[in-house]
């Protein structure tokens, strides 16, 4: 063995401190590189995820289970997607869908065609795209300088059996609900539609800068819920009824909303449509409120109009009739704006109810899987007792008031402050008990029609012609389903004043309840079961409310002398303070126990410290 | 080879050893006292005043729902695991018994695994003193939903894991307390800040910093009640990856003497 060679040995042995440093820093990077490689490779191809929330909404749902189940021929999914994306949010944004869309279709990879489609780069992809009507958006370019925009595509378009569904901007966070549904309409034969009868065919207000067009702008409109409906569905405007032309055959659920003095033929051919096995919803409301002033919209006719009707007869000879009276919750009562002397104020309104589990029935899918739904001004319908359904018609209370609710005279002003509600519902306990009122109730059976062995109402007077000769009114002769609900403004359109208590509308829980309603009616449950993956509420508890009804604030009377209102004050002073440190005691038991346990867990172990030291030194010293 | 046959009867009286001397001394007492009021609080009346849609706290929001605490947890960790891993290393060089440690017929790997093992645990004590407490303030205000606070204590356990790992790291890597602090904390801050880059950034360096982001592998799974098997493996593979350079390095002090 030469030298040389046992020194190589030797250094092998025992490397020197830079040959060590540099072992050390080569091993750091390789493990910096594999630990990267390694997550980017478990982000890929780990998908192997538990949703164990109570909620369940990251976690494929059982109903787009079903609906892919159903798939008999191919789906072809085009993806119109920029693949290099400059801008990082964008670029995200579509790493998340495409994700998604993967995992979508590893449902039944056999069921899908998958093609992706760039137009940025390619002719043929653009020309596609915008034969789809898809659109870009505009990114910010790459690089920290932002440089110059970019057209980011990302859209979808489903295909099966020469019928197309378009998704033209997904939403990561929607996803898997915007691909499910358009699939599900894609697989049906037809698409359902929804007519519109009464408030959403009256003209829109006048737009315009001056008070009395920005007041009118807040009266109630219907665009959004009948858009929302009509992205799955044909939406249909029901018109020359009264001009005797009958329900359009394609209509399969006919929205009568807030109808007011219905013209005796038109009645007659929302009678027929129903007779027909049609399903009917009417949404029964007084005169149309501004939410921002509490002003009755001019020229309206209210249900006194309605009551005159030929309609209303025909509802309530099939055990339907909604009172003129309003209902206030003083449970499930919600806060809402009132603009009052030119500064806004919060009002906690009994008369906008918003109702919850418990108000909500478990028995049909239309509102099974609803969390809540706000009514605001609502009018209760009368009880079976009072008006009976007809034989072989059922009636089932779809949502009810809480307990805690009376009835009142139709007030001709909405409360302005939170002194008048008090007032108003000091005086209705004093008079009434509480009770509770259905707001919404579906019948279901063979309808007797009003007509049955008479014939049909003379049509109004028609500019475009004579109408088709009405037949033989037909009666009960199919089944069908009618909703009556006492409240037209849980379809309103919602309103965002720019203050910080929008008034929600329909956006409180009523698009939910109107698309699961159309389903329901139209037979089509599994959507209902997609739509209600939302977030639980899980409202904390009221401590303030709590207190104050320990203390009974609300309980005053009407006409109280100035001392009274002073004790009520104090009264609610203390409420408030009782319920701040009832508030502070939540909050300081859990961490003053937390920091107890650590406390005694140190004097414990401490004390075991100093007695085993103590019998160390003691075994040591003999 | 014993160390190899049995390594956890090694790890363990390291781990028994420095868990003793982290409760001899008041600091990790106050630490978690600290941390259990501070953390609570942060969720109660301030929220998450971070990205781009802020978070309400506890009354201001009014749902029962620990997201907001969960969002806290990867930026006060960033500092709070720094802090309590700091000495762990560059203490015994500073003192000098780094170097009667290195000379026991234990191998580099079982201290660092001891060490880890008890800044873990003392780390994840604490975040589960604080969170626990805040939830039942919560069960007692509202519908608490307790699989996601149990599944979030899972995450954060692995989120600990990753930081303590790279806490320790960067204490073996400087001579000094307050060093290693600085650097363990500019490490991790820097880790949680990168989604809030994202806006910024072009398209594939955006993906590879939000698939590197310990932030959005915790608040986008284990945060919501979700056990997502793709960022348990990303915890583990950083901690590992730590670990392994926290043992090259000392492993290369211990080969020069």
């Amino acid at each position: 063995m030469s030298a040389a060679g046992g020194n190589d040995r030797a250094a092998l042995a025992h490397p020197s401190a830079r040959a060590l440093r540099w072992n050390a820093l080569l091993t750091a990077a390789l493990l910096g590189v594999i630990t990267v490689l390694g997550a980017s490779l478990a982000e890929r191809h780990l998908t192997r995820r538990i949703d164990l929330s109570e909620d369940g909404l990251y976690a494929v749902a059982p109903a787009t289970r079903r609906i892919v189940d159903r798939i008999e021929d191919r789906v072809v999914v085009r993806l119109f997607a920029t693949e290099e994306v400059a801008d990082g949010q964008y670029a995200l944004r579509t790493a998340r869908v495409r994700a998604q869309l993967d995992e979508l279709i590893a449902l039944s990879p056999e069921s899908f065609e998958l093609q992706v489609l760039d137009p940025s780069v390619s002719s043929e992809a653009r020309k596609r795209a915008a034969d789809a009507r898809f659109r870009p958006r505009q990114g910010r370019g790459g690089g920290l300088g932002g440089g110059a925009s970019e057209e980011v595509w990302l859209s979808l378009e489903l295909g099966y059996r020469g019928r197309t569904a378009r998704i033209p901007e997904p939403m990561p966070w929607q996803f898997e609900t915007q691909f499910a549904s358009r699939l599900h309409g894609l697989l049906s034969d037809r698409r359902i539609g929804v007519g519109w009868f009464g408030a959403p065919l009256d003209p829109p207000p006048e737009a315009g800068d001056d008070p009395q067009s920005r007041i009118a702008a807040t009266f109630s409109r219907f665009s959004y819920v009948r858009s929302r409906l009509a992205e799955d569905r044909r939406d249909i405007e029901v018109r020359g009824l009264a001009e005797g032309r009958p329900v359009p055959e394609e209509v399969d659920v006919l929205f009568v909303v807030r109808p007011g003095a219905v013209h005796p033929r038109a009645a007659y051919e929302i009678d027929q449509f129903v007779q027909r096995g049609g399903r009917l919803v009417v949404c029964l409301d007084d005169h149309d409120y501004s939410v921002l002033t509490g002003a009755e919209r001019p020229g309206g006719e209210g249900l006194e109009g309605f009551e005159q009707s030929a309609l209303h007869r025909a509802l309530k000879s099939w055990g339907a009739e909604v009172s003129r009276q309003q209902i206030w919750d003083k449970t499930w009562r919600t806060r809402r704006l009132q603009f009052n002397g030119g500064r806004w104020a919060l009002v906690n309104d009994p008369m906008v109810i918003t109702v919850r589990e418990g108000g909500l029935s478990d028995e049909v899918p239309p509102t099974q899987s609803l969390r809540e739904v706000q009514f605001w001004w609502a009018h209760p319908l009368a009880t079976e007792g009072m008006v009976p359904t007809p034989p072989g018609v059922v009636r089932t209370d779809l949502v009810t008031t809480s307990d805690g609710s009376w009835l009142n005279q139709r007030v001709f002003q909405l409360p302005r402050s939170a002194m008048d509600v008090t007032r108003q519902l000091a005086n209705l306990q004093r008079r009434t008990d509480p009770g509770r009122f259905t707001l919404a109730a579906a019948f279901s059976g063979r309808f007797p029609s009003p007509w049955a062995g008479a014939e049909a109402p003379e049509p109004a007077e028609s500019i475009v012609g004579a109408p088709p000769a009405a037949g033989v009114p037909r009666s009960a002769e199919v089944d069908s389903t009618v909703v009556v609900v006492g409240d037209a403004d849980w379809l309103r359109d919602p309103q965002d004043f720019g203050a910080p208590i929008p008034a929600l509308f329909s956006e409180g829980g009523g698009r939910l309840f109107a698309e699961n309603l159309v389903d329901w009616l139209s037979l089509d449950e599994e959507l209902i079961g997609l739509r209600s993956r939302v977030p639980t509420p899980r409202p904390l508890r009221d401590f303030v409310g709590e207190e104050e009804a320990k203390l009974g604030v609300f309980e005053a009377d009407p006409y109280e002398t100035e001392t009274e209102r002073a004790e009520r004050a104090r009264k609610a002073d203390r409420a408030r303070g009782r319920a701040r440190r009832r508030q502070w005691l939540t909050m300081l038991y859990p961490a003053l126990g937390a920091l107890l346990i650590v406390g005694l867990f140190g004097a414990l172990w401490n004390g075991l410290q100093t007695r085993s030291a103590r019998t160390s030194g003691r075994g040591g010293d003999a | 080879m014993t160390g190899l046959a049995r390594p956890r009867s090694r790890v363990l009286p390291f781990a028994r050893r420095e868990l003793r001397s982290a409760f001899e001394s008041p600091v990790a007492y106050v630490a978690i006292g600290l941390f259990v009021l501070l953390l609570p609080a942060l969720f109660f009346f301030l929220g998450y005043p971070v990205g781009v849609v802020p978070l309400p706290g506890l009354w201001e929001g009014g749902q029962a729902s620990l997201i907001v605490l969960f969002h806290w947890l990867p930026l006060l960790l960033a500092f709070v695991v720094p802090a309590l891993c700091m000495g762990s290393w560059s203490e015994e060089r500073r003192a000098g018994t780094e170097e009667v440690l290195l000379t026991y017929p234990v191998s580099v790997a079982a201290v660092a695994g001891g060490k880890f093992l008890a800044s873990w645990l003392l780390a994840f004590l604490m975040t589960a003193l604080a969170t626990l407490s805040a939830a039942l303030t919560v069960a007692a205000l509202g519908d608490l939903d307790w699989n996601t606070v149990w599944v979030g204590l899972l995450g954060a356990a692995f989120l600990l894991a990753a930081y303590v790992a790279v806490a320790q790291c960067l204490s073996a890597a400087s001579g000094e307390q307050l060093v290693a602090f600085l650097l363990g904390a500019l490490a991790l801050g820097l880790a949680w800040s990168l989604p809030l880059f994202v806006r910024i950034l072009p398209g594939g360096l955006a993906g590879l910093l939000e698939a590197a982001s310990p932030t959005q592998h915790f608040l986008g799974s284990a945060a919501r009640g979700v056990v997502d098997l793709a960022d348990l493996v990303y915890f583990a593979l950083v901690a590992i990856a730590a670990l392994g350079v926290n043992v090259l390095l000392v492993e290369g002090r211990r080969c020069r003497r």
